[in-house]
């Protein structure tokens, strides 16, 4: 594996900074490689390490006055937890990278965002999603996937707007920042749309969810909808087949097109339906480095035997914005501070086609800095477990099977 | 038993030199090693803190605090709520850590100390999960959302700082309250006529109390001034890390980190929270340099504890100090054996 | 306005929801009330369990029933070799036997959660079952989702079972004896070690089972332990320490407070409410609500 990782410890720290002779660009990358979210983590790894690889191979690098510049990437791990994803990014700072690469989980990304500002340190996110990391207005801080505050609300109103027209919807949430956020982006969605919104319940994680099945079964809603992480999912799926609870259809996020819900839900996962922006069969115009989605999703498989999700696909985009503005400053490496701060510039005006979606960065209101541009991807899992696009109407690739069948007829 | 030699008697040269350069060692630390050793360092000095306050009413008092975390938690947010939500500066937010913990501990000091062993261990878990759940779902604490707290050069007393706000800043801060904690327990416990009374209560308090020592006064002493230790290194923490939620700052696993290191390093004694909190924290913390990405210290750190608690009960001090030897170890071996004894 | 439909399902909900956790407390108790142990490793057995679910139910034709005779005897080796290490460090000259015996089997439950983690990954993992599907519909009734129901009635078995074991058969009263007065039975020329052994090794088979159990009836994760080690806890505070009849009243409060809590408050409040629960029993009834349990230190 040519050009990227290495993970850091001791040797990253050794470094003072810019300054120094390097024929090369130095991207740190802090993310969880231990942990609860080690899983997560390495999704990001991931699709760093693709994009630099890939570039490295095929381009010899990144072209700057007409000298070609590898990239290498240094690993500094979180440790699922905002103490040690705060002393990671400070070793990235500390080893003098000209950019960061950003982590998996929200709540880490919270911790390392006032460091990368404080220090005036470019620094994109290839994966977290809440809206409170943009709402703060850092500065030097991006992201390539659109805040779930625009994903739960954009599949949401894709749902609704699947015949027959559901009247009403059942609208539950893990009490957790990212989950409540889904929650209310879907709520959102309904109140739009005219739907009633028959009860909005959050709660613990640990919940036990007959009790939330009984009570939404008492409403009878048409839909539900559930924010919350992918054990919450198969949790959800498990109590309402056991209560026979079938509403038209379940729409949660985030992850049911994973491999972990797929294995934990067995049998209930099948009909679920799931948001994303991005799956291997979508149809996006290339651009850099990847001519396509299916070109990544090859590229993925060989390097790592398993499919790639939006995660993945986020981290790679967020490595070509980097390339590509680095191409525009024009200035070899090690990057000083004052091209750190024009770089910050430069990623605000940019535009980037690639195989993941359109990149484009807001520079004002509740989004700063938050790529909104990808379009958010309602996806229906088969019966074989395998998910397609079923809307919103113009990237639709197949016919949603709804109304759902009831379990007792799977 | 053989005659017990301390490894710091085995060391050349006196033993204040030593002292003395780690002394200067830790004053110079951030300023020689840069920001990054400068922020484990300062995690270290935290931890340590944390284990000493547990310590004190663990170790000491004999009192099995396994809430001990949600004072860390309520002095955080104690920090974070004055901070964040009414735009004072750091040092009032610290001052009021040290207000809430007293006034918390004091309350719950009284029902609660009423029970002992498992139930009063039970008892504080059950409370510090309350906390964390009513931090959770009010708002004034961040509910689900947590707490951001601004960093900027007039937040530490209201006017401008002229020194930076960075982690050498917080190095110091941390590595004050350690010593004083250090200092705190040292006089209390190990000089003061109150330590005595407080390893009575220990050993025996029916018997502590026919000696004429008020127990309950002296336990909810040591409670309270655990507890407000505890907040203030939560304080400087939320500061530090300047984004705060329950599910991190009020987690079951601080409490739990804490009562290892404990034990690992050596209870009542006042070295045994240094070389515990120091080799829980630095495997922990650098573990993913040695053992590359994966989750294998939990299990490392697991069977440590299994062959602590077997071997070396009174932890590294104990070891240290030459109580566990090899033959001390084969007897326990051969104690263990009999235990198989079906017959 | 209170709707009878609604209500009756809420209850059902609580009344099994309480019978998953008596399969916990009954070892639990027991546990408890022989060896003085609180043992934090009891989550882990469930998870361990779980997982003996997910890994061995393929080769039983992905039927997760078929797993439990073989956690029943695969755990009660594992226990009767845990148990004399737990005895030793709780006995002796040691000092601070209790914390020795809640820190040794802390230590035990991260090795077994790290090792599940590191080996398995941290993903969820169903574990089948093609016999207990769905739910039964009694009409004015409610449903009962069927996984849920047998794990209720596996409970109050086990509980049965141990009941007569402990108060009809000779090994029974020795175990009585131990936890009464471990000296004097030893005096007696009771084997100490053989019957503590027998009732750690029977603690965990029914925990390991229970493990089955419940990843049949939700899923198997190598994070779920912490929380049912919490509600053991719970359900032997409630229960009286070491009253085995207890467990099952522990069990149908804690159930049924989880679900009217949930449906008729806030979904947000079920955990601060049996946590406030726990904490003011132990302060106003330490021995339990019944008053029956141990008033041990």
């Amino acid at each position: 594996m040519g050009g990227a990782v290495t993970a850091v410890g001791l040797a990253g720290c050794s470094g003072s900074g810019g300054g120094s002779e390097r024929d090369y660009f130095k991207l740190g990358a802090v993310t969880s490689l231990s942990g609860d979210l080690r899983f997560g983590g390495e999704v990001t790894q991931r699709g760093y390490d693709l994009w630099a690889d890939t570039l490295n191979e095929q381009q010899g690098g990144i072209e700057v006055g007409g000298e070609t510049y590898e990239v290498q990437i240094e690993y500094a791990d979180a440790q699922s937890n905002p103490s040690a994803g705060a002393d990671a990014a400070s070793q990235m700072i500390n080893a003098g990278a000209d950019a960061v690469l950003g982590p998996y989980s929200s709540n880490v990304t919270l911790a390392v965002c006032p460091i990368m500002e404080q220090n005036s340190m470019p620094h994109i996110t290839g994966s977290a999603e809440s809206p409170q990391i943009w709402e703060q207005g850092f500065e030097y801080s991006f992201g390539t996937i659109p805040t779930v505050s625009i994903i739960g609300n954009e599949a949401a109103t894709a749902l609704l707007n699947l015949d027959p027209q559901p009247e009403s919807v059942y609208i539950t949430a893990v009490n957790e920042p990212f989950s409540v956020a889904t929650g209310e982006a879907m709520r959102a969605a309904a109140e739009a749309a005219g739907i009633t919104v028959e009860n909005y319940e959050e709660f613990p994680r640990n919940t036990d969810y007959t009790n939330v099945v009984s009570a939404a079964q008492d409403a009878d809603p048409d839909l539900h909808f559930h924010g919350g992480h992918i054990g919450s999912h198969v949790n959800l799926v498990n109590a309402a087949e056991q209560l026979g609870y079938t509403p038209d259809g379940f729409l949660m996020h985030y992850g049911v097109n994973t491999g972990s819900f797929k294995d934990g839900a067995g049998t209930q996962a099948p009909h679920s339906f799931g948001a994303t922006v991005w799956i291997p069969s979508v149809e996006r115009s290339g651009g850099v480095l990847f001519g396509s989605p299916g070109a990544y999703a090859e590229a993925a498989t060989a390097a790592y035997d398993s499919a790639p999700d939006y995660t993945q696909a986020g981290s790679t985009a967020a490595g070509i914005v980097f390339q590509e503005a680095f191409k525009e400053l024009g200035a070899a490496p090690p990057l000083s501070q004052d091209d750190k701060d024009e770089l910050i510039g430069i990623l605000e005006e940019i535009e980037v086609s690639t195989f993941y979606g359109d990149v484009a960065f807001e520079t004002s209101g509740d989004y700063y800095h938050n790529n909104v541009n990808t379009q958010t991807l309602l996806v229906q899992l088969g019966t074989d477990g395998a998910p397609s696009i079923v809307g919103p109407e113009e990237s639709a690739t197949t016919e949603a099977t709804y109304p759902a069948p009831a379990w007792a007829d799977r | 038993m053989t005659a017990a030699t301390s490894v710091l008697d085995r060391l050349p040269g006196a033993r204040r030199y030593w002292y003395a350069s780690g002394g200067v060692l830790l004053l110079a630390w951030p300023l020689v090693f840069g920001p990054f050793w400068a922020r484990i360092g300062l995690g270290a000095l935290m931890w340590i803190g944390l284990a000493q306050s547990w310590n004190m009413i663990g170790g000491y008092a004999g009192y099995l605090d396994f809430g001990h975390g949600a004072y860390f938690g309520i002095g955080a947010f104690a920090a974070g709520v004055a901070m964040a939500q009414f735009g004072y500066p750091f040092l009032v937010g610290f001052a009021l850590a040290a207000v809430v913990a007293t006034v918390v501990a004091a309350v719950v000091a009284i029902p609660t100390l009423r029970l002992t062993g498992a139930y009063f261990a039970i008892a504080t878990w059950a409370f510090a999960e309350a906390i964390k759940q009513t931090a959770l779902v009010t708002g004034i604490t961040g509910g689900t959302f947590g707490l951001s707290l601004p960093r900027s050069p007039d937040s530490f007393v209201g006017i401008a700082a002229p020194f930076p706000i960075s982690e050498a800043f917080f190095y110091y801060a941390m590595l004050t309250l350690c010593v004083g904690t250090m200092a705190l327990t040292y006089v209390l416990f190990e000089r003061r006529e109150f330590g005595f009374r407080v390893k009575a209560l220990r050993d025996d308090q029916d018997a502590a109390e026919s000696l004429g020592i008020d127990t309950t006064r002296v336990k909810r002493q040591v409670y309270v001034l655990s507890c407000v230790v505890a907040a203030l290194f939560g304080a400087v923490h939320a500061w530090y890390i300047v984004y705060i939620h329950p599910n991190d700052v009020l987690a079951p696993i601080i409490t739990d980190r804490m009562v290892i290191m404990a034990l690992l390093g050596g209870l009542g004694t006042l070295t045994g929270p240094v070389a515990g909190g120091l080799l829980v924290f630095l495997l922990e913390r650098l573990s993913s340099v040695f053992l590359g990405s994966t989750t294998f210290y939990l299990p490392l750190i697991g069977t440590l504890i299994m062959l602590t608690v077997l071997f070396a009960p009174s932890g590294i001090i104990g070891i240290l100090r030459g109580e566990v030897d090899a033959t001390d170890i084969r007897e326990n071996v051969r104690a263990l054996k009999e235990r198989f004894n079906l017959r | 306005m209170v709707d009878i439909g609604l209500f009756t399902q809420i209850v059902i909900n609580g009344l099994l929801l309480g019978g998953i956790y008596v399969t916990i407390g009954v070892g639990f108790s027991l546990a408890f009330g022989v060896l003085e142990v609180v043992d934090f490793a009891v989550g882990e057995y469930v998870m361990v369990g779980a997982f003996a679910g997910a890994i061995l139910a393929p080769l039983f034709g992905a039927e997760g029933i078929f797993v439990i005779p073989v956690v029943l005897v695969g755990f009660f080796a594992l226990g009767a070799l845990v148990q004399p290490f737990i005895h030793h460090v709780t006995t002796g000259d040691r000092p601070h036997p209790l914390l020795m015996g809640l820190v040794f089997t802390f230590g035990l439950a991260t090795f077994l959660r790290g090792s599940v983690l590191t080996i398995f990954g941290p993903n969820n993992r169903d574990v089948p079952s093609s016999l207990l599907t769905g739910g039964v519909s009694v009409s004015g009734i409610g449903t009962f989702p069927v996984v849920r129901t047998v794990t209720a009635v596996f409970g109050v078995s086990a509980l049965v079972v141990f009941m007569y074991y402990l108060y009809r058969t000779k090994g029974g009263m020795a175990i009585r004896a131990i936890a009464e007065d471990r000296t004097n039975a030893r005096l007696m020329g009771i084997n100490i070690n053989r019957y503590q052994s027998i009732a750690y090794g029977a603690y965990a088979a029914l925990t390991g089972s229970a493990g089955v159990f419940i990843g049949m009836t939700f899923t198997a994760n190598p994070g779920m332990g912490l929380q049912y080690t919490a509600f053991a806890f719970f359900m032997v505070v409630l229960a009286g320490m070491g009253y085995l009849p207890g467990v099952i009243l522990a069990g149908v409060v804690l159930g049924l407070t989880q679900s009217f809590t949930a449906v008729y408050v806030s979904g947000n409040l079920v955990l601060l409410v049996l946590f406030a629960i726990i904490y003011l029993v132990l302060l106003v009834s330490p021995a339990g609500i019944l008053g029956k349990g141990e008033w041990a230190t």
